[in-house]
This record gives C-alpha cells, sequence and structure tokens, in this order.
C-alpha cells in the first residue's frame, strides 16, 4: 500500500467498493467521470505513460506557484485523487495485449480520445468484449463515436462555442459569446458517463453482459441548455444571453455590487410577497407599488436603480445576510477564498486535503454528493506516474517481480 | 433487452429543473416516474412562453399525480405511494422535510428500502441548510460567477451568469447519479434504503477544474477581472460569415496555425514559441489572425482546422446545431407527440448513449394530473374514494 494511501477497511463502504475500473482517460472529462467512480469507493487504475503524459501532470496551479515535476500540478492532484496509477506503452504489442489482459479482470473501462482512437489502439468495445463478455466499455469524446464528425477534435472552451452555450452566456443581447471561466463541458461530459456506467452496472447484475457507453460532450452540454434549443424550434427565436441574471418568471434577479474590491450580492426575488418583504429591507415603501413581476419589469430601470443604492454600502455578506433573514435567495459572488473558508461547506465536511507527496496537505474539493449509508470519501492523494504497477500487475494477473521485469525490459511499461 | 431501471419506481416531487432533471434522466434510463403536481398549477415550466415544450423536455416520460400532498390526506396518500416505490427526489431543506414526517428515518419506518435523493442549493447538513436560495445564487455562491468569462472582462462587469439553468441541472445529474448507485448497492448487498446529498452549490464548485486548486495550491483567488493570459492566440475572430473561435491552448496549436496562415516561419520566432510570449503580443496576433480569417467562411475555417487536427470551433446558436448532419445521424433530436397527436418542437434527446438499452427520450411529458386516478387506483382506491379526494380538492 502507498505511503498515504487509505483504502479498504479504514473507510465507511462506498456504493462502488469492489467495482474495478481500467482508466484510459487523461485532460479533464474523463478523469472527472472517474474522480466521481473513486469518490464511490470504485478502484480506479489510471493507464498512463512517460511518453504520452496527462498534460495536466504539466500543467499548474504549481505550489506557491513554482513550477516543476509531474507530481505537483493542483488540477491533476484534485481530479485523480485517490486513484492508482499504472504505466503502460501501449504503442507497444505486449503493452496492448498486457492492457487487454488487464480488461479482462476489470469491470469498467474508460476513456476520452476522439471516436475511433481507441479502436485503432486495439482497445475497441469488441476487442475488450471478446476478452471479457461483462466490460462495461465507456467512452467520452467531443462528438461521440458514431457520425461524421465522430474523429473530429475539441476540448471544454471550443465546445462552449461549438455547443452554442457560449451563446447565451454574455452581458446581454448585444454581447459575443462568452465562455464560462472553466472548461465547463468537460464535467458536463464526465458526470453523464458516471451516470451510464452506474446504470450499466445495475443492468449488468440483471443481464450478466457489460455494453458499450458512448457520451458526446457536445450531446451532453445541448442537453444542459434545453431553453436554448427550444426558443428556436418552438418560437423562431434565437436565444441572446440574458442581461444579469434575467428569468422569465422572476423579477429582479441579479448581481448587484457591494463595498469592496469586486464584492457582489447575488439576489433573486422569486415571489411578489418577497418584492414586499425586500422593500422593507431596503427601506424603500414607495416602492412596494411595484406589487407583481410585470410591474417590476415595466420599471425595471428604477428597480435596478433602487437595488443597486441599496447594495452599494454593504458587504457582499452583510446583504446576503438581511436577505435571508426576510426569507428572500441571495448568496454572496464567492472567490476561491471565500469558498475555502466558508463556514457552511468546511460544517459539511466538503473539502478534502489528501498527504499528496511532493505537495503536502492541501484542500481540494470533496465528494460530489453525500449518501448516508454508502459513504462517499476521497479515498487517498493522486498516483504518481505509474506508482502502482507492480502491485496492480500483481493483484490483477497474477504476476511476480521477475514477470514484471521481464515487461519492463521488452517495453510493455513506460 | 430491458432498460436498465425497468421496472424501478421513483417518486418525483420538484419544480422546475433541478429535480425534474433528475427525474428526466432515471425516466430515461426505463424507470417509472410519478411526478407530483399542485392540481391547478402543476410545474412552474408549465406556464413558461414556448408553449410548455421547456415542461416536456423536463419531464419526457413522466407520469403526473395532481395530489395537495403536503395537506394531511395527500401526505397519506404520498406515504402509501412511496411504501411501494424504490426512490423519492425531493428539493426539502431539513427542516420541511421533518415537518412533513419525510425526513429520512420517517422514510425507512415507512419503506426500509427506499432512497431519498434531496437537491437542495446548500444540502441536508449544516450552518446554511435552510437558507433561501435558487440556481442563480447557488451558481454565485459557488464562484462560478466570480470566475467568468475567461476571457475579456473588463473593470465594471460584474460576474457572470451562464445561459440556462446550470446549477440545477449539475446538482440534478449528481441526484440521478447518486440515485443510481444507492439502487446499485442495493441489489448488491441487500443495503437498506439511505438519504443522497446534493447541494447545487458543491455540484457547481465540482464543475470547476482550477478554481480551489489556484488558491490552495497558489494563493490567487481567480477573477475574471485582470486575468493573466498565459496562452494565446485566444478569441473569436471575424470571418465572412460569422465570428469564430481560436485557442491555442497547446503551442502545436499555434505551430498549426501559423502553418495554416501561410507564414510557418512564425513558428520559429522566439517570442511565439511559449504561450506567454504570444500573450504578450496579442493585440498584433489577434489582427494578423484577423486579417487571415476574413478570407473564409467559418464552415472553411472549421473544416480547414479538423483537416488538420486543430480544435478550433464556431460559436454556434441553436440553429447552427439543426444544421448539423452529425446529429441527425446520431439522431440527437426528438420531437415527442403531444397528447393531441401533434408534434412537439425539436429538443435534445439522450445526454448519453448506452449500446444495450435505448436511453428513451422520444416521450411527452403527461398533462397535469393525467396519471392521478390510474396511480390511486393501483394503491386501491375505489372510484368513490377518488371522487371524494376529487371533490375535496386533495387531488
Amino acid at each position: 500500500m502507498a505511503v498515504g494511501a487509505v483504502r479498504d477497511e479504514d473507510l465507511p463502504s462506498g456504493a462502488l467498493r469492489g467495482v474495478t475500473v481500467l482508466d484510459f482517460t487523461w485532460a479533464w472529462a474523463g478523469p472527472h467521470c472517474t474522480r466521481l467512480l473513486a469518490d464511490m469507493g470504485a478502484d480506479v487504475i489510471k493507464v498512463e505513460s512517460a511518453s504520452r503524459l496527462d498534460m495536466l501532470r504539466r500543467s499548474g496551479p504549481w505550489p506557491e506557484g513554482e513550477p516543476g515535476g509531474t507530481n505537483r500540478g493542483g488540477n491533476f492532484n484534485q481530479v485523480n485523487r485517490g486513484k492508482r496509477s499504472i504505466s503502460i506503452n501501449l504503442k507497444s504489442p505486449d503493452g496492448l495485449e498486457l492492457a487487454l489482459r488487464l480488461a479482462a479482470q476489470v469491470d469498467v473501462m474508460v476513456s476520452n480520445f476522439a471516436g475511433g482512437v481507441m479502436d485503432r489502439l486495439g482497445l475497441g468495445f469488441e476487442a475488450a468484449e471478446a476478452r471479457n463478455p461483462g466490460i462495461i466499455w465507456a467512452a467520452v469524446s467531443g462528438f461521440g463515436q458514431t457520425g461524421p464528425q465522430m474523429s473530429h477534435v475539441t476540448f471544454g472552451p471550443p465546445m462552449t462555442m461549438y455547443s452554442g452555450l457560449a451563446s447565451v452566456t454574455g452581458y446581454g443581447p448585444q454581447d459575443a459569446p462568452r465562455l464560462l471561466g472553466s472548461t465547463y463541458c468537460d464535467a458536463v461530459a464526465g458526470n453523464h458517463a458516471a451516470i451510464g456506467i452506474v446504470a450499466a452496472l445495475i443492468q449488468r447484475e440483471v443481464t450478466g453482459r457489460g455494453q458499450s457507453i458512448d457520451v458526446s460532450m457536445l450531446e451532453s452540454t445541448v442537453c444542459m441548455i434545453p431553453e436554448m434549443v427550444l426558443d428556436y424550434s418552438s418560437l423562431g427565436r434565437i436565444s441572446h444571453p440574458a442581461n444579469g441574471g434575467d428569468d422569465p418568471f422572476w423579477f429582479p434577479q441579479g448581481c448587484y455590487q457591494c463595498a469592496g474590491a469586486d464584492q457582489w450580492i447575488a439576489l433573486s426575488v422569486t415571489t411578489d410577497d418577497l418584492w414586499q418583504a425586500f422593500c422593507g429591507v431596503m427601506d424603500r415603501p414607495e416602492l412596494r407599488r411595484l406589487a407583481t413581476v410585470g410591474d417590476r419589469r415595466s420599471a425595471a430601470t428604477e428597480v435596478t436603480a433602487a437595488v443597486s443604492d441599496w447594495a452599494k454600502p454593504l458587504t457582499a455578506r452583510g446583504a446576503a445576510e438581511s436577505l435571508w433573514s426576510a426569507g428572500i435567495p441571495a448568496a454572496p459572488a464567492n472567490s476561491a477564498k471565500d469558498l475555502v473558508e466558508d463556514e457552511h461547506l468546511s460544517a459539511r465536511g466538503f473539502w478534502a486535503a489528501p498527504d499528496q507527496p511532493d505537495v503536502g496537505r492541501r484542500i481540494i474539493s470533496g465528494p460530489a454528493f453525500q449518501m448516508s449509508e454508502s459513504r462517499l470519501s476521497v479515498q487517498g492523494p493522486a498516483p504518481q506516474l505509474g506508482q502502482h504497477t507492480d502491485e496492480i500487475l500483481r493483484e490483477l494477473l497474477g504476476l511476480d517481480g521477475t514477470a514484471v521485469a521481464g515487461l519492463r525490459a521488452s517495453g510493455a511499461l513506460d | 433487452l430491458s432498460a436498465p431501471l425497468a421496472g424501478v419506481q421513483v417518486v418525483e416531487i420538484g419544480n422546475l429543473s433541478a429535480v425534474p432533471y433528475c427525474g428526466r434522466i432515471l425516466a430515461g434510463l426505463g424507470a417509472t416516474v410519478v411526478k407530483i403536481e399542485r392540481p391547478g398549477s402543476g410545474d412552474a415550466t408549465r406556464a413558461i412562453g414556448s408553449g410548455s415544450a421547456l415542461f416536456h423536455y423536463f419531464n419526457s416520460g413522466k407520469q403526473s399525480v395532481a395530489l395537495e400532498w403536503d395537506s394531511t390526506q395527500g401526505l397519506h396518500i404520498l406515504r402509501t405511494l412511496l411504501g411501494r416505490s424504490a426512490l423519492l427526489l425531493h428539493e426539502l431543506t431539513p427542516k420541511q422535510a421533518h415537518a412533513l414526517g419525510l425526513d429520512q428515518s420517517s422514510l425507512l419506518a415507512i419503506n426500509p428500502r427506499l432512497t431519498s435523493v434531496a437537491i437542495t442549493g446548500f444540502g441536508q447538513s449544516g450552518p446554511n441548510a435552510e437558507l433561501p436560495c435558487t440556481g442563480f445564487t447557488s451558481y454565485h455562491y459557488a464562484g462560478l460567477g466570480i470566475v467568468s468569462p475567461m476571457f475579456g472582462a473588463v473593470e465594471g462587469d460584474g460576474p457572470l451568469y451562464a445561459g440556462g439553468r446550470q446549477a440545477d441541472l449539475q446538482g440534478g445529474s449528481y441526484g440521478a447519479l447518486g440515485a443510481l448507485a444507492s439502487l446499485f448497492s442495493t441489489l448488491r448487498s441487500s443495503t437498506d434504503g439511505q438519504t443522497v446529498d446534493v447541494s447545487t452549490v458543491e455540484a457547481t464548485i465540482l464543475c470547476q477544474e482550477s478554481t480551489v486548486p489556484m488558491y490552495t495550491y497558489q494563493g490567487v483567488s481567480p477573477s475574471r477581472l485582470g486575468r493573466v493570459m498565459t496562452a494565446a492566440p485566444a478569441g473569436l475572430y471575424p470571418t465572412k460569415t460569422g465570428s469564430f473561435f481560436i485557442f491555442c491552448l497547446a503551442d502545436e496549436w499555434w505551430f498549426g496555425l501559423v502553418g495554416l496562415m501561410g507564414h510557418p516561419e512564425w513558428a520559429k520566432d522566439e517570442i511565439f514559441q511559449t504561450g506567454p510570449g504570444r500573450a504578450s503580443v496579442s493585440d498584433l496576433l489577434d489582427q494578423l489572425i484577423a486579417e487571415w480569417t476574413l478570407n473564409f467562411t467559418v464552415e472553411e475555417l472549421y473544416e480547414l482546422a479538423q483537416a488538420n487536427h486543430l480544435p478550433f470551433a464556431p460559436a454556434n446558436t441553436a440553429p447552427d446545431l439543426f444544421k448539423l448532419q452529425h446529429l441527425e445521424e446520431r439522431e440527437f433530436w426528438e420531437q415527442p407527440e403531444s397528447v393531441t397527436g401533434e408534434k412537439l418542437p425539436r429538443m435534445p434527446g439522450a445526454p448519453l448513449k448506452m449500446g444495450a438499452s435505448q436511453f428513451e427520450a422520444h416521450r411527452r411529458g403527461p398533462e397535469l394530473g393525467e396519471h392521478t386516478d390510474a396511480v390511486l387506483a393501483e394503491l386501491g382506491l375505489d372510484g368513490e374514494a377518488i371522487q371524494a379526494l376529487r371533490a375535496s380538492r386533495v387531488i
């Protein structure tokens, strides 16, 4: 067992305890999927290669901003926590055969190359199923495993543009398409791949058979913006970004600047009664006459000016507390520092800080959700490249030191 | 083959998009999802402008029972229904659930195998658990606003909200994942039911790959303002027909781009070798690239980029997506038939494809209360009892 790794009996039982995942993913979409599985207790074996490193191993953020090494990047360590790493050269025939022998021993295979790449590597669904009829073979890709664009290359930001999400994100109808400050579509595809995998595990309990799962970043992202699609297909209207947070049901909803550097209060007045309460909070009784959403929308300039004037001298936290006491949905627009120092998230035990070699204990996001019995938890730090090669070959294939040395000499390991 | 969740009965109490998206996924995977709605009004998306098409999207394939479910009689019916179900999806805070007798211990007394999936802004524990919130406020609490947009924000630009209801749908998808995980563990080890506790705030923190590590590793709270670009070129460039997105996060994409532009020698220029070097002269680069992109249509540039394995992209809108042969061939779009047999507007279909079963996304949403009588009859109520409930407006 690796130093710092916490496994098995030390941890409460996750829903996927006993499920083994052979993980060919890199960058973010696929690793996000297998991170979710690992937090639920699956044994995730990350198949890596020194000659084709996961790009996140070479990118920051770095501890104290000092770049270097392949085990120190914060994004990599957050999304690969609790996984094991085996280093295999998939380009060598022996390495490929080794990967297929491992595939015969696991429950799930996941990859996130462009469509068709796993087939060309010799690790497609048919090849895996021939070794393991129960295999659940999941692929996350930009455009899916079929169709004329299956081999197209993309990643989060261009997919935010391609999917149309950027076209409905911006500062009002006249603005150009905008990206989110995250490579968002990766997480969307990763979530849906995890959903497909657990659904397939359920189905396998009944049928004994595995199956392939095909998640396209494009399709899963478009599923997250049905409003944009339906505006066009039902009303013939091309959606534009809403102003701030304009909502079809509620007004006002938006972010208003508070005192201090880049401090903002986000609020949603979701009922007419809450508007009356808000007028009390703002001490602006004359605005009570704007009793309905329609009244407030038609007096939008006046409403926005009133809310802006109210928010301006307040701290974002103070403004949120006033609104919460009046029952009005609100939140400070938090920064990373605010999040890490947030009492609520700490009280929920949301954060994790596994002991990461070369880095120490640093806070990263915890599991996506909690389960009262099949508890989720971060299973350990992110692995170093090839850290578990020997133990995995021993555990899964019964290979002894001599056999592993032979594989190493033949160039199958990398 | 039957669907993964064939025979799994789910009760859904949730409005708008978070819980309904969770239920949509479970229905797509074959579960029987009974949506409990308020008599008279129902889910808020029924009233939305686009002929309630959004309701059909979020509630595809579900059944609808119109029930004053938090009245005494309503709760009795709800509990009976939960006694025969595997999952309850709801959006109640801990206090609300407790007051209604829908907290974990009360639910386990009704049905020891029942899993409840709670999707709220702040989750089922912690000092904020009871605070009022919406998808909008959760999104900003989670910090996605303060870091957005990725490029181009100037002083005075507020935290940017994404199109759609992303915090809700992130929460909804994790609710579905938790529901499936619980069903799987029940199948494998006959565990009892449990609570799946989803916070849309936490879900929205998870969809940011670097916000938290930027602070805990590097000591920097990332912001949309004053972001120092470490990669260039990055942005939208004008073409003959629209704008085209180029982002050279990897150096080799830049080398590929200058090759296409007919200036492979730029790849050798020292200042152009690295992302930060290119970022330091991004104004000049943007001008040179724009002069080049203006010679093409968006389609031409996209084809050229893909032929050279460069991940650049057009900034699409809905009509652009409808033109894609790719999505046609993958049968992505769905056009369910309304209750009167007319085609509803085209809408997104399956978010994932499974080889051994069909993700069901072709069905319409139910009419309000369409299944009230049938579901109550299954619970053993006779016509007279149902009539009495209707007279007292419980259903």
